[in-house]
């Protein structure tokens, strides 16, 4: 699953509306409980343990990508 | 959220770039920044060191102990806070020590991510029993997330002293009532429009002091007075006799009353007592109009009963307080007079005295880990007012 299915799962978007600059300032639902929903989705989606650093730095779709690329995930683009 | 909720452990190894952690002497200077950001562009090491240190010094559960404060810190800088108030909790079964949760503040540049949540979660976890009242729906979202039981919204009750000036300046589209109907916004905005306000406001004036004086009945033989400041163990002494009839609320006694508006807040709250054959019976706490400093209000001047205790069984004695508070907030040029309040025995009193009930806006949220000492579920069995986590601060 691509980290943008996941976001618009979260945060009820269709996939095509979430793109690289999709972040917590430009969606609505996106606020700090939010957030903590996303990271704990992204975890369970790829199985990996995210750092409170890393939720941090995830405020955007492109951000999200780069972190998850970082702790080693892939998905099929 | 495993990695999440252990990150506190981890980062510490290495030399934490990220910290959530109880406020120190250590972190003071970062919290002036923060301070300087957030609230008060004034605030600096030294003024924030003075002001903890004498909160610690009045705490009114502990005193001397400091007040606890939580922050989450960002490579040494606070980007996120909460405070609480320490208070003492009356419930059926007795007198226990809790706290109010408040000031959650995340810098803007760290918002809409984890900070708020994890600066409560870590608060709450050290805190255990807790309460918040909270204005905003986000705030109230994460507090649930963090194990607090969303208890309502408190009503409010607001009596118009000077509806023609209030009906010409209301601004209904920023003020934060979202249940006022639409019909209503729309009938006020056409008046203001048309000059009507005036004259709908006088007419408004005129029923309600018509429907005060009809509705009032006898008074009861009560003698109210607006006394400069409270006797601590008259306080005491009718804070005994109220406890035993109310589920749960703060402890109102002498030492609360005097510590939560008498200190520093001397200038900005005026009492109301009323006795019963030289009894002390009732008191209410007014806090002085302010038309300053809230451009919602557009020069309206609203002064807030901040808090009232009275015995449940004796509406009479609610009802001539609320009159003596009416009568206050009149002579110090009021527009208005809020009253903010949960107990079910307030609502007839308020009523007949012309008070009109608007769209809560204040959530009231209780947090009770383990299940012991269940507090009651229903809002109209506590008794709270604007005046409790100092929530009077906003309108």
């Amino acid at each position: 699953m691509a980290p943008e299915a996941v976001v618009g799962k979260v945060f009820g978007l269709r996939q095509g509306d979430v793109h690289d600059g999709t972040s917590n300032r430009t969606v609505a639902a996106w606020d700090s409980l939010g957030h903590v929903t996303l990271v704990l989705e992204l975890e369970a989606a790829y199985g990996v343990a995210l750092s409170t650093s890393d939720a941090l730095e995830m405020t955007d779709v492109a951000a999200i990508k780069r972190v998850l690329q970082k702790r080693g995930v892939e998905w099929a683009r | 959220m495993g990695a999440l909720s252990q990150e506190r452990a981890s980062d510490a190894a290495r030399a934490p770039a990220i910290e959530v952690t109880r406020a120190e002497q250590r972190h003071l200077d970062s919290l002036a920044e923060f301070i300087r950001r957030v609230w008060d562009p004034a605030a600096t090491f030294e003024r924030v060191r003075r002001a903890r240190a004498e909160a610690a010094a009045t705490n009114p559960v502990e005193p001397g102990r400091d007040i606890p404060t939580f922050l989450f810190l960002h490579e040494g800088r606070v980007v996120g806070h909460v405070s609480t108030i320490p208070v003492r909790v009356w419930q059926a079964s007795g007198v226990r020590a809790v706290h109010w949760v408040k000031g959650l503040e995340v810098l803007p540049e760290y918002q809409n991510g984890p900070v708020g949540f994890l600066v409560l979660k870590h608060a709450v976890h050290e805190l255990g029993p807790a309460l918040s009242l909270a204005v905003r729906p986000a705030a109230h979202r994460l507090l649930q997330a963090v194990g607090f039981r969303d208890l309502g919204a408190v009503p409010n009750f607001l009596l118009p002293l000077s509806p023609a000036r209030m009906l010409e300046r209301l601004d209904l589209a920023v003020l934060d009532l979202p249940r006022v109907p639409g019909a209503l916004r729309a009938t006020i905005r056409l008046a203001q429009r048309t000059g009507l306000a005036a004259v709908a406001g006088a007419a408004a004036g005129a029923a309600t002091r018509l429907w005060a004086a009809v509705a009032s009945g006898p008074s009861g033989g009560f003698q109210t007075d607006a006394p400069a400041g409270l006797d601590s163990d008259e306080c005491d002494d009718l804070w005994r006799r109220v406890r035993g009839q109310i589920h749960a609320g703060v402890v109102r006694d002498g030492r609360y009353l005097r510590w939560r508006y008498g200190r520093g807040g001397a200038d900005r709250y005026r009492f109301v007592t009323v006795r019963d054959r030289g009894r002390l019976v009732g008191i209410g706490a007014l806090r002085e109009p302010r038309s300053v400093g809230d451009p919602r209000l557009h020069g309206i001047r609203v002064a807030t009963l901040s808090d009232l205790l009275c015995p449940p069984d004796r509406p009479g004695i609610a009802f001539t307080t609320l009159g003596a508070a009416t009568t206050l907030a009149r002579s110090l040029d009021a527009d208005a007079l809020l009253c903010t309040a949960s107990h079910r025995s307030l609502r007839g009193p308020l009523r007949r005295r012309g008070f009109v009930r608007l769209p809560g806006n204040v959530h009231f949220l209780v947090r009770e880990p383990g299940g012991d000492g269940e507090p009651p579920t229903t809002l109209a069995e506590w008794w709270i007012t604007r005046g409790d986590s100092e929530a009077d601060e906003v309108f």
